[in-house]
C-alpha cells in the first residue's frame, strides 16, 4: 500500500501541438482536502478527465492506492473509489432524481445483474437513496424529473449521485458552478462533514469556498504546475495573485459579487 | 418515513394494472369469435413474440439492430434440425431453439455491442444479409432455397395433437407469448431494467457510476435473442415448414415498423404493433397482392407524423387530456 491514495505520476496530454496538460505531478494522501485552482483554461478539467480516465494521457501514470490505474477503463477506477462529479450536469434527465440515485447506489450494492427482483421492491437500494437525499436536502425535488429541476438543485443532484457512491477518493468539478448563495450551504456543510478518511480533490473558482475546504492547494496554469503547498502559502503567493487571484478578485469586483 | 416512488415509472412498472388483461382477453375472446381466422391468429403471436424481443434491446437498452432476423432464423432452423434429427417434443425444442440462438448472441455481442448508432445498424444488417446468403449456399444443412419441408412434431405435452383447425396451435403460440412476456416484464422492472433505460438515456454516465455496461449489453441482446428464437420456434412449429425467407432482413425491418407504429420501449407496444401490423397485412393483400405494402407505408407515416410515441402514446395522450378535462370541469 503506498502512502498516497490518488497520485500522478508525468501526466501529459496534447491535442496535436497544444499541451493541455504538461508534465503534471500530483500526490494526494488518504484524507487529504486538496484543492486545483487556477485560471479558466489551465487544463484543470482535462486533468480531471485524465485522473477518471474518460481521457487517455499522451504519456504518464495514475495511481490509485498505489496500483497504475492507468490503463483501466473509467468504470473500473469507479468500483475502485475513485468518483468524480461534472462541471456541467451530467445526468439522466428523462429520469427522476430517484431513478437516478437509484442508478448510483443500485450499482454500489451490484444489482447491475438482478434481472428477477422489481427494482421498486428492493429496500436496501431504496433507504440509501433516501438518506443520500435528505443529506442533500433534496427531498422536495425527489419525485420530479432532472429535466424539470432549477439549475442549482440539478448541480446538487450531481454531488448527491457521487455521495450516493461512497467514494474513496472524490474529485469534484466545480462543484458551486451554477448553485445560487441560498444553497450554498448545503454544499459547503456537504464536503466539511465527509468523512475525513475520503480524500478530495476539489477545482473550484469560489475562493471563500476554496480557503473553507481545502487544506493544500495546486496552482495549475497553461497545463502546468505553478505551484503547490499548504493553502494558506499559496493564497498569499505574490505569483499566484498576478497569473489568477488578482484576476479573479478583479473580476467579482466588476461583477459586485460576494 | 419511507421513501415516495410512485412517479418514477422506472420502479414501479413491476405493478400490474388491469390494462394489462385486455389482450389476453382479447386473444381467448378471437379463439372463440373468429375459430376461421385461427392460423393468422398464430401468426400474429409469433411475430408479437418477435417484435417483443427486438423492443428489449431496442426500446429498452437503446441497441439499434435491424439484424434481430438472424436469431429469428436460428431458432426456426434449430426447432427444424431437431425434428429432423428425430427429436418432436415440443416445448423443450422451443427452450433449446431458444439457448441456441442464445449463445450465438452472446459470442456476437461483445464485439457487435461496442459500436453505436449508424454504423451498429450497418453492421448488423450486413451480417444479418451474409448469414442469409451462407445459409442459402449450405444447402446441405438448410435445404438452400426449398428449405425444410414437412416437419412433424408430437403432440403439446403428449394430449394435444396439432389440429387442422390450428386451434392448439393458436392456443399454444398464445401461452408462448404470456410465458415470454411474464419474463420480458420482470426484466425489466428489475435493477438490471432500470440500469438498461440508465444506459440507454446517457451512457458514459453509466461507466461514470462503475456499471459493467458492455456486459450488461451483452446480457439483455442474449436474453433478446433467446426470444426471438423462441419465435422462431414456433414459426417452423406452427407451419410444419422452414424457408430462408425465416431469415430474410425484412423480418427485422418490419418488427422495428412495428414496434415504431405503437410505441417502442413498452412491451405491450410490441403486442398491439404485431396485431395492427398483421391485420392491416392480411386486409391489404386481399385487397392487391401487390401493392399491399402501401397501406403499410401510409399507416407508418401517418403514425410518425402525427404521434411521437405511437399508437400507444397517442391513447396516452387522449387519456391524460380527458383526465384534465374532468378535473377542470369538477
Amino acid at each position: 500500500m503506498s502512502e498516497y491514495t490518488l497520485e500522478a505520476r508525468g501526466l501529459r496530454k496534447s491535442f496535436g501541438a497544444l499541451s493541455v496538460t504538461d508534465n503534471v505531478h500530483l500526490r494526494l494522501k488518504k484524507g487529504a482536502r486538496h484543492a486545483l485552482i487556477g485560471p479558466n483554461g489551465a487544463g484543470k478539467t482535462t486533468l480531471v478527465g485524465l485522473l477518471s480516465g474518460v481521457i487517455r494521457p499522451s504519456s504518464g501514470q495514475v495511481f490509485l492506492g498505489g496500483r497504475d490505474v492507468t490503463r483501466d477503463q473509467p468504470a473500473v477506477r469507479t468500483r475502485m473509489g475513485l468518483v468524480r462529479t461534472f462541471q456541467l450536469t451530467n445526468l439522466f434527465s428523462d429520469m427522476t432524481v430517484i431513478e437516478n440515485l437509484y442508478l448510483a447506489v443500485g450499482q454500489k450494492l451490484s444489482t447491475g445483474f438482478d434481472m428477477f427482483r422489481p427494482a421498486g421492491r428492493r429496500t436496501n437500494v431504496l433507504d440509501e437513496v433516501h438518506a443520500v437525499i435528505d443529506r442533500m436536502g433534496l427531498a422536495e425535488c425527489a419525485q420530479k424529473k432532472v429535466s424539470e429541476l432549477a439549475y442549482g438543485h440539478q448541480r446538487l443532484v450531481e454531488i448527491a449521485m457521487a455521495l450516493a457512491l461512497e467514494p474513496r477518493v472524490l474529485l469534484l468539478d466545480e462543484p458551486a458552478a451554477g448553485i445560487p448563495t441560498s444553497e450554498l450551504a448545503v454544499l459547503v456543510d456537504v464536503i466539511e462533514a465527509l468523512d475525513p478518511g475520503i480524500t478530495v480533490l476539489i477545482i473550484e473558482h469560489d475562493m471563500a469556498l476554496v480557503r473553507r475546504v481545502a487544506r493544500e492547494a495546486t496552482v495549475l496554469v497553461a497545463g502546468r504546475v505553478l505551484l503547490e503547498g499548504p493553502i494558506g502559502a499559496v493564497m498569499a503567493s505574490e505569483e499566484v495573485h498576478r497569473v489568477y487571484l488578482g484576476r479573479a478578485a478583479k473580476r467579482s469586483e466588476s461583477c459586485g459579487a460576494n | 418515513m419511507t421513501l415516495a416512488i410512485e412517479s418514477s415509472k422506472a420502479l414501479v412498472q413491476y405493478r400490474f394494472s388491469t390494462y394489462e388483461l385486455i389482450p389476453f382477453a382479447v386473444a381467448i375472446a378471437f379463439y372463440f369469435v373468429l375459430p376461421d381466422y385461427l392460423p393468422l391468429g398464430t401468426a400474429i403471436c409469433v411475430t408479437a413474440i418477435f417484435a417483443l424481443s427486438l423492443d428489449l434491446v431496442i426500446g429498452y437498452a437503446g441497441i439499434v439492430t435491424l439484424g434481430h432476423s438472424v436469431f429469428f432464423g436460428i431458432g426456426a432452423y434449430s426447432a427444424a434440425l431437431l425434428s429432423r434429427s428425430g427429436w418432436g417434443e415440443p416445448v423443450s425444442t422451443v427452450i433449446a431453439a431458444a439457448a441456441v440462438a442464445a449463445f450465438f448472441a452472446l459470442l456476437s455481442g461483445p464485439l457487435l455491442l461496442r459500436l453505436r448508432g449508424l454504423p451498429l445498424i450497418m453492421v448488423t444488417l450486413g451480417v444479418a444479409s451474409v448469414v442469409s446468403e451462407a445459409a442459402n449456399k449450405l444447402s446441405w444443412l438448410t435445404g438452400g432455397n426449398d428449405g425444410l419441408p414437412g416437419l412433424i412434431f408430437d403432440p403439446v405435452f403428449k394430449m394435444f395433437a396439432w389440429s387442422i383447425d390450428g386451434k392448439t396451435a393458436y392456443l399454444y403460440a398464445l401461452a408462448w407469448l404470456f410465458v415470454v412476456l411474464i419474463v420480458a416484464r420482470t426484466v425489466v422492472s428489475s435493477s438490471f431494467g432500470v440500469a438498461l433505460q440508465g444506459i440507454r438515456q446517457n451512457e458514459l454516465r453509466m461507466r461514470l457510476i462503475g456499471a459493467p455496461v458492455l456486459s450488461q449489453l451483452v446480457a439483455v441482446y442474449a436474453l433478446s435473442a433467446g426470444v426471438a428464437g423462441v419465435a422462431g420456434a414456433l414459426y417452423a412449429q406452427s407451419n410444419g415448414f422452414v424457408g430462408l425467407e425465416a431469415l430474410s432482413v425484412d423480418q427485422g425491418v418490419f418488427a422495428l415498423a412495428m414496434i415504431v407504429l405503437s410505441g417502442i420501449g413498452r412491451l405491450y407496444g410490441a403486442i398491439v404493433g404485431a396485431v395492427v401490423y398483421m391485420v392491416v397485412q392480411y386486409t391489404a393483400q386481399q385487397w392487391d397482392p401487390y401493392y399491399w405494402m402501401l397501406a403499410i407505408g401510409v399507416m407508418l407515416v401517418l403514425v410518425v407524423r402525427f404521434s411521437k410515441g405511437g399508437i400507444l402514446g397517442a391513447l396516452d395522450a387522449l387519456s391524460a387530456g380527458l383526465k384534465r378535462r374532468m378535473e377542470t370541469r369538477l
